[in-house]
């Protein structure tokens, strides 16, 4: 796989996960960490869009390949440097959006969890198949779904396995908004426009800084925080 | 009967309401349920006496033999948070009403009154705004009328919120949800903010007072 990225003439950038036709992730560091950095700081970038090349978002990694990684000793490392990704996007300076059409499931599925916003084709498919291959989802999809969705409906993706429609998703929290498949990129546009067009860049890094504050810190030392960035704000530093 | 209005002997640190408090404790006697009103309506706006007047009351508040506190407005409206041309204009000032210290006093008190010993519940009518809502997320639990509107509007003014809102709100709507009420600043009407988890019930507008004391009532037993 590799990734494109696409600064937007309206502050809103654009990251594709290209590896056409599913997008599979062929290893678990999905992307360059340095490059992903810079894609998220790009200079006046107030939020970014993330999408599949093509009519899938991404089927995840290819189970064939995955067994034979399973074996190689350095497999759990590799892991782990492919959720530090995952981590990067989840506490992103600016509102990452996940713009999903077709398969979204896997690590696909877990890479659009870690992301901020969700918008799904009305013909998007969802689920965790990892199961299916006697193992569990490893890339954070446990983690990521807390929060989005109830921990029952998460307990059922989970160990099921079962795929969910994009109306079904959206039910279940793990969507925002579903939209036909024409209309959708045009539609996450619009709304990352409404969120960040009238912010300034400042405002928004500062407020999603707090945010990922409050997930890292301790109460006391995010609500400190919190009142340097507001200072920062106010005088416009 | 509560002893609204008149200094309580058993409470000397509370002074009796001066007509332009902004902020009032009423205590019960026999350990009952306290509360602490927002009074200054229409809007009970936060002006620059409240921040004051609930730090003077924290010590008070925490050695208080309540069975719990019911924090509300005067009248229709929880609260409209600062004035945010005052807010604004004190920060731009050559000696600034509100500074980082200021700010920083503020939200410990809000912290204090997250900590307190018993439980605590906002009572939410009409709007609940800014460093309002933030108030309200200081409070363990948080009641709504079916009037009730909710919103962190900072960014809005090009500010951010600065008492805890951008800390709280995600633990109880999410992430998302909480990146996108920041940024936007929209307002939340009650049953959206059920929907979310930014309130535990909504009940009709008359019946606020009594849900809230009822939750209290139900979490301290």
């Amino acid at each position: 796989m590799k990734v494109v990225f696409t600064p937007g003439a309206d502050d809103i950038g654009t990251l594709v996960l290209s590896n056409p036709p599913r997008n599979t992730l062929e290893e678990p560091r999905f992307a360059e960490r340095a490059q992903l950095e810079k894609v998220l700081n790009h200079p006046g970038q107030k939020a970014l869009i993330l999408q599949g090349d093509g009519r899938h978002f991404s089927h995840g990694a290819d189970p064939e390949r995955l067994r034979a990684q399973l074996r190689t000793p350095a497999f759990q490392q590799e892991l782990d440097r492919g959720k530090e990704l995952l981590a990067l996007i989840a506490e992103a300076p600016i509102p990452v959006l996940a713009l999903v059409r077709g398969g979204c499931l896997g690590a696909g599925l877990e890479i659009a969890l870690c992301c901020h916003f969700r918008f799904a084709a009305s013909s998007s498919l969802f689920g965790f198949p990892e199961v299916e291959l006697g193992l569990i989802p490893g890339f954070g999809g446990p983690l990521f779904l807390d929060g989005v969705a109830t921990r029952r409906a998460a307990v059922d993706l989970l160990l099921s396995g079962r795929m969910i429609g994009a109306a079904e998703a959206h039910g279940l929290g793990i969507v925002d908004r579903v939209c036909p498949a024409a209309a959708l990129e045009q539609n996450a546009r619009e709304y990352l426009r409404e969120l960040v067009g009238k912010r300034t860049l400042l405002q928004v890094r500062a407020v999603m800084e707090s945010l990922n504050n409050a997930r890292r810190l301790p109460l006391a030392e995010a609500l400190r925080r919190e009142t340097e960035l507001f200072m920062k704000v106010a005088r416009g530093e | 009967m509560g002893s609204e209005g008149r200094p309580s002997p058993a409470f000397p640190g509370v002074a009796p309401h001066s007509g332009e408090g902004e902020l009032r404790l009423v205590v019960e006697p026999d350990g009952g349920i306290a509360r602490l009103v927002l009074d200054a309506p229409p809007r009970n706006e936060m002006g620059r006496d409240f921040f004051g007047r609930l730090d003077a009351l924290v010590g008070t508040l925490k050695d208080l033999p309540a069975r719990g506190l019911v924090v509300h407005g005067a009248g229709r409206h929880f609260s409209s948070g600062a004035d945010v041309g005052a807010l604004k204009a004190g920060l731009v000032d050559a000696q600034p009403v509100l500074d980082g210290q200021a700010l920083l006093a503020a939200t410990r008190c809000f912290q204090a009154l997250a900590e307190l010993p018993y439980p605590t519940v906002a009572a939410v009518g009409g709007c609940c705004l800014g460093s309002g809502l933030e108030l309200a997320l200081a409070c363990r639990w948080r009641v709504a009328a079916a009037n009730a509107v909710f919103a962190l509007p900072e960014t809005t003014f090009d500010l951010m919120p600065g008492c805890g809102g951008t800390v709280r709100l995600p633990l109880l709507a999410g992430r998302g949800r909480a990146v996108e009420l920041l940024l936007s600043g929209r307002l939340v009407d009650a049953a959206e903010a059920l929907e979310i988890g930014l309130v535990d019930a909504v009940v009709g507008r008359r019946e606020l007072l009594d849900a809230a004391r009822r939750l209290v009532e139900r979490v301290a037993a």
